[in-house]
This record gives C-alpha cells, structure tokens and sequence, in this order.
C-alpha cells in the first residue's frame, strides 16, 4: 500500500487506480466497433499506456496476489482456461477444450491446444504447466495463493510442512505424493483431486496454474522475473522492467490465440504512479491512455465536454458490508442483525458518499460474478421493518444496544462514511452508535482473529475467480480461511458444501442461490454496496474496458489504439 | 540580566563619555533597540502574534467544528470560496469546503493550534536538551564531555527526516503513538533528531567563554560550578541559541506539513496544514483553493519566522553567519 | 592529520552500531507484519504463520539483531520480505537514480546560488540584494510538496512544457538523457538548497569584505576585480564548500517527497513505501546506507577544514 497509510475504503480507491483493467466488449457502445471508419483501424504500431499504482512485488505466478501483479501474468502467460467475458464461466485458453471429468468428478483432464509456442519459440508441453502446480504447492515457494491449489490431492499437505524442522526425506516424500496426482501425457494433463469441485474449472482459468519454463527458472535464480528469463505463453511478453517506473510489454509473435487472434497491440506501457491525483494529471496530459475515476474527480470531469466523454462505466470486484460480530451481544440475536441490516438508505449512500460510482448491495455476490441474485432484496431499505426487528429482539440483546460501537480504520473519509451511518442509525433505530477509530495496521490484525473482532466493523471481499464458491464458502461458512464474523449456521454449511461439490449446474446454483439467500435473511452482515468501475479512455483507445475481476485476464488480443492525433 | 560587558580599562573614559551622551544600554536592551526597528522583523512577530491568537481562540472564531461535517446528512462537498464566485460558491462556506464537506475556513484556523504547538514545543525541548548537553560538556570537558560528543556523533549520524518518518509510522499504532493524537510522540520525534546542533552550538560557545576573565573571576570568589554555569555563562551563550531556535521553529512546522503531506503525520480528524494539503491534493484539478489556502498560511507563517530570525541575527550579533 | 583520520574512520564503527541498533528495534517494534498485505483479502492465519517462520522473523529480536549484523558485516543485507528482489537488487537500482537527482539538484543550486549571493553581497542593500534576499527566503518557506503540486498542474497539465512522470532513461550517454522529464523533480529539489547556499555565500562574503587583508589588498592599488576575485570570494568560499559535503547528503536523503510526487523510481520513494509495508530488511538496509552516507560527510566537513584553513586545529 502506499504512505498514506490507506483505510479499507480509502484501500478501494488505491486498488481502483491499481487495478488496470482490460477490454469487453460489453460496455462499448455497439455503434463505435461496428463502424470501421478509417480512424478506427487498428494501429500496428499501436502502443498503450495504463498505470498499475505500485511496483508489483513480485510478478512470479505462483507467488503474487495483487492486482497489478496478476495484471502482468494475465499478459505474459495463458493458463488453461479463461473466464468469459460474457458470464466469467471459464472457456477454453491453452485447453483445446472444456475439461474431461471423471464420473465421480474429482479427475479433470485438460488436452492442449496443438502448437502452444512459448515466447522464445520453444513447445509448451504439460510438463510445463505440471511445474507450474509444483511452484505452487511448493512451501519453499511460499506463495500467497498457495490454498488455491489445496483441491489438488496432496497440495495442502506438501504445502504446510515446516521446510526448517520437516527432513529432507519427508519433505520430498510429500512432494512426489503431491506429484503422483497429476499426471500428464504427451498432449495432456489430469488433476486428481481430493473431492468433487466442479470450481476446480474456474481455478484452472486463474494465473496460479500458469505454465513456466524451468530451464528459463532455473538459470533467472532469485532475479527470473526479470525480462530475460520471464519466458511466458501469452500474448505478450515482458520486454523491460524499470524497477518503480514502468513495465514495457510487446506483442508475443509465437502467440495465436484459442479464436486464432494475436494482440492488437504492439506495445504495452504500465507506468506506476502512486498518487492518483498526479495519475489524472498525466492523464490530462497524454501521458496515460486510462484513467480510474475517483469521486473526488467527478465535478472535473462533468465540468469538461472532453472529460465526460471519454467516460467508461464498468463493473466492480468487491462487495463492502458492515461486519456484526455473530458471537457477540446483540449481534447473537438475528433480529438485531436484520434491524441493523434494514436501517440505512443504500441509494442515499451511493449518490451522496460514493458519489454514485457503485450500486446498492443487498446481497453478497456481486453482479458480474456467476450467483448474483437480484432477487434478493430481504436487505432493502425499510425503516418500520427495521424498527419491528428490533423491537422482537431479546432483553439481552437490547441491552447491549447501549454501548455499541462500530470500529473502522482511520481516516478523514472512513469517519465520514461512519458518520453517515451513526446518524442513520439514530433516525431509524434510534440505536445511539459510538465510533472506534483504530489504525489501519491495527485494524486488519483486529479483523483477523475470531478472539480480537470487533463488535461491528467495516469490511469489503473482492472476487479471486468466478465461482459462488469462492464467496460464499471462503467467507461465511465454518471451513472460512480467515475469520470474518464468526457466522456459524450448518443449514448455510450444508447448502454451500453440497453446492461445492454438487456436478450438476442447475442443482449447484440452486444450492448456493439458497444459501445465499439465508446469508442475507440471517442477516449474518448488512451489504451495502458493490464496487465498480469508472474510467476515462482516450478516444484513440478501442476494445477496451472491465471486467468483474478487478484485474486485467486473458483476452488481452482485443484492445487496440487507432493513430493518435 | 546580568550585565555582561565589564568595561576594560582603557575604554572606562569612553564608557562615561557615554552616559553623558546617553543612558547606558545592557547589550540586550540594545539588542532590543535594533530588534524592533527592523521592520521586517516587527511585521513578522506581528503576524505570528496574529496567528498565535488565531489558534488559542480558535473555538471562538470559527464558524464551525473543525472535525465534524456541518450538515452530514446531506454534506455540501468541495464548495469553491466566495471569490471565485463560482456555481460551487456556498455563502455558508466562505472559503469553501473540502472533499468531504468540511468547512475550510474552520480548519485553517484550527490548524493554526497544531502549527504553533509543533513549532514551540519540540523546540522548546530542543533548546532544553541541547543547552544542557551543550553547556555541561563545554564546561566540564574530559570524559563528560567527550561521552556527550560521541552521542551527538550517533544522533548526527541519523538521516533526521527518514528517521522520522520511521519514528512515526511505526509508532503512530502502538497506544505511545495514539497518546494526544500523535503530537507528543511528534514533538519527542523532533526533538531527538535536532537537539544535536544546539548542544554543538552551545558548547563551542562555552568552550570559548571559560576561559574569560568574568568566569575567573566568579570562580576566584568561589561561585560554584553550577552557579558559573547558570549566572555567568549561560547568558551570555545565549544569543546565538536565540537565533537558532527561531529558525528552528519554522523548521519543526515544515517537518510537521511534509509528514502529514505523506499521511503519517498527526492522527486525522485533527486537521493541520499539512492534512489540509494532503486532502486538498487529491481535489486539486478540481479546484486548487484546498491545497492553496493552507500552503498559504504555511508560507506566511514560515515567512514570519524567517524574518523575526534574520531581525534577531542582525539584532544580537550583526556578524553571525547565515 | 594522519592519525586523526584515522581515529575519526575508526569511531564510525561504534556510531553506525548505534544507528542499526536503534533503528531495527525501532522498525521491528511497529505493529503489524510484512504479511498483512490487504484488508479486503487477508492471507490464512497459517499462511502468515509459515512466512514468518521462512523469513525468521517469528524469532527473538535480540536473535534477529545478531543474526542481522552478522549478514551486515559479511555485507548481506538481505532480502526484502514483500519483494522478490535483495535488497542489495534494490539499492544497486535505485540508488544511482537518487544520487543522480540529488547531484542535479547540488550543482543547479550552486549554479544559481553562488553568483546571486555574490552579487547581493556586493551590492548589499540595493533591489538586486533585496530581491535574492526575498528569493532565498521564500525558497525556504515552501514546501516543496506545495511547488511540486503546482508544478505539475501548470507547467504539467496547462502548459505542457514538461512531463512529469517517471525518469526517462537516465543519463547514460548524454544524449540520450531525457532532460526535459528530469527537469522538475531536479529543480524543485534544488530549490531549498539553492536558498541556503544563497543565504550563506552572502553572508561570507559580507563578512569576508569586512576583513583586514581585503583593506590591505585595495590600498595596496590592487584593481578592484583582483580584490575581489582574489581576496574575498576566495575567502568567502571556505565556509560554502565545507557545508557541501552535507549539503550533497542532505540532498540525496532527503530526496524522498519529490520522488514521491514525481515518480522518480529513486531509492527515496522505495523507503517510504517499505517502511509502510514493514519490510524490514529493506528499511535497514537503505537506512544504513544513508547513515553512512551522513557520517562520511560529516568527516569530510572536518577534514577539508582543516585542510582549506590551516588556523583551524584538528582533534578534540
């Protein structure tokens, strides 16, 4: 994060201007693709200019968890499946195909696409991607994302031994048990996993699997990420790294794509400005192509015919709630949560704070992301429920009303934000709320451990790959990999456990539709809102907008800049 | 004051010539004379006086509270000030608000507190460590005076300002951060960092007025060494000190600005200067005023100070460098 | 001489113990960890847990003290624990860009700060001095996060003269130098020094002129120019070169906002960002650099003192 100490919040609008998003077709008004005028011919030569915010910390695969990071993997490499730009369903990269799954759903089989060329000319093999998965699980590689690949027989177990105590016997006893599941043949690769997970798919769309050339790993050493070694299979590579500067990508000439495209562009810039309000600047001054709006742009930007534009809208990543601490007076009592979870005017929020870019939440799953129910709106606005609910609640409970507090991260803005809540609060629960401001560092460990979580807090969750699964069950079930709000309903794990493991669509979505739906009657947090995206394009600028992932995927073949005036 | 120019033989005559022409001045009294002819040196203090009232009235002056949004419920955000005569022009708002709906002119004025506490305190305490440190090692020498000079060698080895921003980033969390909004730990953070030059300056002035006659002398008629110090050296290696604590005051409100500038400064809702720029920075295309109303007042306040300092140089010793 | 450099060299050692030891257990003791990456999507608790481990920082302090001066004094600094990269890596790439800027701005701001303080010196209390009078103050009372903002809005956005992101290629072959993108960051960081070496070439050369053998030299027939030349400026630059030394490390340490505000991909920029992250090995290793850098400086000072002004006797 950068030095000024950033807030959840204030967090979103640094990831907004870190998230370099890429092209769809969806938001681009159908008259401008469709007429090829000369000036909307495709310049060979093209060359953009995005900024990815912060120096990625590593752009290794298997180590990286930021946007801006996954943003150059997505580039560099193809990983065996994608998410559609349509539905975020995964559809075929470096596969020929969807994958083969055994009967009993826990064996997937993935055959290449013949000819897959890295960078430097030479054959992508299985093997390739094998090594790829073995970075991952691997403990001394030490990735972030390393728990993706725990649905792989063997994974977990590899991954969590102690490298410093575990012999050296054990250790690789654990990775050729962990090797011993994936099985690749000439053209081919199977995963054999440790029970059915029909968003094993989803995860195969992601860049932890990505396939890297050990030769090429093996003599970079520490430095392989650098443009000499970093050898991917996507449709550009990595050809100059200026350590807090910029990143120059080229069109991969060995690339063809699954639709037979190859990059439009033949450059790719990402610069890293840190302070968004220089990155407006630059883009003010040509020197960006693209530019994340914040609110605090807005009137600028309505102030200048050119500005307005040059507007994009397009979908966010993350859906923000209030957390209630499930265990903890009054919030044990579900009439509180719903009173609580009903008691503030979610459009008023999004006009008047937000300065409207994002919209209500009264679901979990945000559009975009397979599983979103506009349906649901249990949630709503509606003071006289409100008041009802909480009128119902237990003596214990409303007892504990008195002094309640909400903790957040401080700063100017996120007291504003609470601000706006406490008086929400007062005129439709007449609930008096005190705020608890704590630093930003203290506040993530404070969210992190069921012993520590606040009563009530302020918290966001943004996609990693488009499955219910990855919301649902990574957030609110009891298998959660971190805690959250300490919501426990086995009528809610029952449902997203059946749907994690569940082959038949129809059925899954059902269950994970239900469960989805409980979550938001238990009230087991009040959404607010969903993220989304502004961005200003330079008119040269075509093929390009957002997807729901909050950072840049495949199909990277599509935009393109005509010549610049 | 303690008188300190003992007229020397040969100059007695002159000396009652003097009387007779004027009535004798104490170098301070004429120190004073000079100070407040100096123009520029007098509409400084006028302006810091000025500023010093502006902060301990603040509540009585300001229209609004300094941290709270008039009207939350439905906030008027970025109102231009009532001269640009703009569709954003709020009357409520003289001087606009910010990007959240605070009233500016409010902030500016509170954040006067903030500047004047972290001009005068840490450098209230740099002169009270650096003149001890400085006078004892000057006066006592040997080993005292050679352990205080191998710590100032350590803190003058630190890079202040990176120390400071390690200081206060990774202290502004734990609750000695938190204490008083992160000003004490502030005024402390300065402090270690800049007491050095002073006790430097103070002992080289000691070094070089223990061996005159007027401290023989008291030493002659038994003033202890405390007494020597405190009555007979400490005035006169004053003057220089004077100097430097006015331009270290300037310094300590630049240093406060460019660490809330980087958002690790004083714990927000507090507003400073410095916070007010920072806010002020990301509606800048928007409208400059957030960012140059408060850059203003830093500007006229340093400026201020810079002149007193030059007006109390010229005043004291006219030959002093810098 | 010899043998007071000498011993100046030898108590560098203890002074730089001194500021690694404050300064790790000054990082080590904020809260928070390397780890604690996003709020939105907190790593498992396992996950922290075991990088901890990896990267020994679940340890004792005083244990990761010894073991961190050990790798010092093999000359290891390590590696940073939220980048994949030594921190060595870092510092060997980042370094030279700060060096570069800060040596920029030194020689720009004697450039402009030498002739003017002259100049005012020798025409004390007329417009001209005045005017580099009201300069050299003005320079020192602005932030220069304040001129940066307007700089890159006016000379930036409005007038686009200068572009004002990242650094271009550097300075290889000096052609290839990307003149105008250095143009701002270099300025703005000149200026406040540019105001004090103004400030202190005046005031030794006011007091330079006062002196005796200045007297000597005019009633000896000397032209004006050679008096001048010869006898004041001269002298007037002892105390202006001695404080260049400082003035160099100041300089280049205290480059970090404008790197900042212009995305300079200095080494300033880097600590800024690491000391928000936690990444300690970073934090120490820049740090220490910049100690040292601090330290040598401060030696010269003394030592090119001496060396300018004979009366001037070495040892304490």
């Amino acid at each position: 994060m950068t030095p000024r100490v950033k807030a959840p919040w204030s967090l979103l609008v640094a990831f907004m201007s870190i998230a370099l998003v890429i092209t769809a077709c969806q938001s681009q008004p159908a008259g401008t693709t469709a007429s090829q005028a000369p000036a909307d011919q495709a310049d060979p030569n093209g060359e953009l200019v995005t900024n990815m915010g912060a120096e990625p910390d590593t752009i290794d695969p298997q180590k990286e968890s930021f946007v801006q990071e996954i943003g150059v993997t997505m580039k560099v490499f193809e990983a065996l499946m994608t998410p559609s730009l349509k539905d975020g369903k995964p559809i075929p990269a470096a596969a020929k195909d969807q994958p083969k799954v055994s009967s009993d759903g826990t064996e997937y089989t993935y055959t290449l696409r013949d000819g897959l060329k890295f960078s430097d000319g030479s054959p992508v093999t299985p093997a390739d991607f094998k090594y790829g998965w073995e970075r991952l699980c691997d403990p001394t590689t030490a990735g972030d994302y390393a728990f993706t690949g725990y649905i792989v027989k063997g994974c977990e177990k590899w991954n969590e031994m102690d490298t410093k105590k575990a012999s050296k016997a054990d250790l690789d006893a654990a990775r050729q048990a962990f090797l011993d599941n994936i099985v690749t043949t000439n053209n081919a690769i199977t995963f054999k996993l440790t029970e059915p997970a029909p968003y094993f798919n989803s995860i195969a769309a992601i860049w932890v699997g990505v396939p890297v050339k050990k030769a090429a790993i093996d003599k970079g050493g520490d430095k392989w990420t650098e443009p000499a070694t970093f050898i991917g299979n996507g449709p550009f590579k990595l050809t100059e790294w200026k350590h807090n500067e910029k990143m120059t990508f080229e069109r991969n000439d060995n690339f063809v794509g699954h639709d037979g495209q190859k990059a439009k562009l033949k450059k790719w810039t990402q610069v890293m400005i840190n302070e968004g309000a220089v990155a407006f600047a630059a883009y003010r001054n040509n020197e960006l192509d693209i530019y994340p709006v914040a609110a605090e742009d807005l009137r600028t930007i309505q102030g200048d015919a050119d500005l307005t534009k040059q507007t994009v809208d397009g979908p966010g990543s993350c859906t923000f709630y209030i957390g209630f601490n499930n265990k903890k007076a009054p919030f044990t009592d579900p009439n509180v949560r719903v009173a609580f979870a009903k008691s503030f005017d979610r459009d008023q929020w999004v006009k008047d704070i937000i300065g409207g870019i994002g919209k209500p939440a009264t679901s979990f799953i945000p559009p975009g992301i397979p599983g979103y129910d506009a349906e649901d709106t249990f949630q709503k606005f509606d003071p006289t429920a409100a008041k009802a609910a909480l009128a119902k609640a237990s003596p214990e409970a409303t007892a504990a009303l008195a002094n309640l507090k909400v903790t957040y991260s401080s700063s100017a803005r996120n007291k504003t934000r609470l601000e706006w809540f406490q008086q929400q609060w007062k005129t439709n629960l007449g609930v008096n709320v005190a705020l608890d401001p704590v630093d930003a560092t203290t506040y993530t460990q404070l969210v992190k451990k069921p012993e520590t979580l606040p009563t009530m807090f302020l918290l966001g969750w943004c996609s990693d790959y488009y499955d219910q699964q990855d919301w649902l069950t990574t957030v609110f079930s009891s298998k959660a990999s971190s805690a959250r709000v300490g919501y426990t309903s086995k009528q809610f794990d029952d449902l997203v456990f059946a749907g994690d493991k569940e082959l038949n669509p129809q059925t899954r979505d059902q269950d994970y539709q239900k469960a989805s739906r409980l979550l938001s009657q238990d009230a087991a947090a009040a959404f607010i809102y969903y993220d989304a995206t502004k961005l200003l394009e330079k008119p040269w600028v075509k093929n390009y907008s957002i997807t729901s992932l909050g950072f840049e995927e495949a199909h990277f073949t599509d935009a393109y800049v005509t010549k610049k005036p | 004051m303690a008188t300190i120019t003992r007229p020397l033989a040969g100059q007695e005559r002159a000396a009652e010539l003097n009387v007779l022409v004027r009535k004798q001045r104490s170098l301070w009294q004429d120190a004073m004379y000079r100070l407040v002819r100096n123009k520029a040196a007098m509409v400084g203090l006028g302006v810091i006086i000025l500023a010093g009232l502006m902060a301990i009235f603040a509540p009585f002056i300001a229209p609004y509270s300094p941290t709270a949004i008039p009207n939350a419920a439905n906030p008027t955000i970025n109102a231009d000030p009532f001269w640009t005569g703009t569709k954003y022009v709020d009357p409520r708002y003289l001087f606009g608000t910010d990007e959240i709906g605070r009233d500016i002119l409010t902030r500016l004025i509170y954040s006067a507190r903030v500047s004047m506490i972290i001009g005068f305190v840490p450098v209230a305490l740099i002169f009270l460590i650096g003149v001890s440190v400085g006078m004892v090692a000057g006066y006592a020498g040997g080993w005292t005076d050679q352990l205080l000079m191998r710590i100032t060698d350590v803190v003058y080895a630190f890079p202040d300002l990176l120390f400071l921003l390690i200081i206060m980033a990774t202290l502004r969390g734990t609750d000695i951060g938190k204490f008083g909004g992160g000003l004490p730990l502030m005024f402390v953070g300065i402090a270690i960092v800049n007491w050095v030059g002073m006790a430097r300056l103070l002992r080289g002035q000691v070094l070089s007025l223990k061996e005159k006659e007027f401290v023989e002398a008291a030493r002659c008629v038994g003033a202890t060494p405390i007494r020597i110090l405190v009555r007979h050296l400490f005035p006169n290696a004053i003057a220089p000190a004077i100097v430097a604590v006015s331009f270290a005051i300037p310094s300590a409100m630049l240093t406060e600005a460019t660490l809330s500038f980087l958002g690790i400064g004083v714990i927000p809702p507090t507003p400073t200067w410095g916070v007010m720029i920072n806010d002020g920075f990301v509606v800048f295309s928007t409208s400059p005023w957030p960012v140059l109303l408060p850059a203003f007042c830093i500007a006229i306040v340093m400026l201020s100070f810079t002149f007193l300092g030059d007006g109390l140089r010229d005043a004291l010793d006219p030959r002093m460098k810098i | 001489m010899l043998s007071y450099v000498i011993r100046r060299v030898l108590l560098m050692i203890p002074t730089l113990f001194f500021v690694a030891f404050i300064t790790f257990v000054l990082a080590h003791s904020a809260p928070g960890s390397p780890f604690d990456k996003n709020q939105n999507r907190p790593l498992p608790e396992a996950t922290i847990e075991r990088l901890n481990r990896l990267y020994g920082i679940d340890q004792p302090i005083q244990n990761q003290f010894v073991l961190y001066l050990n790798n010092l004094v093999h000359l290891d600094l390590g590696s940073s624990l939220v980048k994949d990269r030594t921190v060595a890596d870092i510092i060997g790439s980042e370094f030279p860009v700060s060096a570069q800027l800060g040596l920029q701005a030194l020689f720009i701001a004697l450039a402009i700060a030498l002739p003017l303080g002259i100049v005012s010196a020798l025409k004390q209390n007329t417009g001209i001095d005045y005017a580099s009078l009201l300069f050299a103050t003005i320079g020192t009372t602005i932030p220069a996060f304040v001129i940066a903002i307007f700089a890159i809005f006016l000379f930036g956005v409005n007038l686009r003269w200068f572009p004002f992101i990242g650094w271009g290629n550097g300075c290889g072959p000096l052609p290839s130098c990307d003149l105008k993108r250095m143009a701002m960051p270099t300025v703005i960081l000149s200026l406040g020094a540019m105001a004090f070496l103004t400030r202190i070439t005046r005031a030794s050369m006011l007091e330079a002129i006062r002196q005796d053998y200045v007297r000597t030299a005019r009633s000896k027939g000397l032209r004006e120019q050679v008096v001048i030349v010869g006898h004041v400026v001269k002298n007037a630059m002892i105390p202006v070169a001695t404080i260049i030394g400082p003035a160099t490390a100041g300089l280049i340490t205290g480059s970090f906002i404008i790197e900042w505000m212009f995305n300079v991909p200095g080494l300033g920029r880097e600590f800024v960002l690491s000391i928000n992250r936690r990444d300690y090995p970073l934090i120490m290793g820049v740090y220490m650099l910049y100690a040292t850098l601090i330290v040598i400086a401060n030696l010269t000072v003394d030592i090119v003192y001496g060396w300018i002004d004979p009366r001037i006797k070495l040892g304490r």
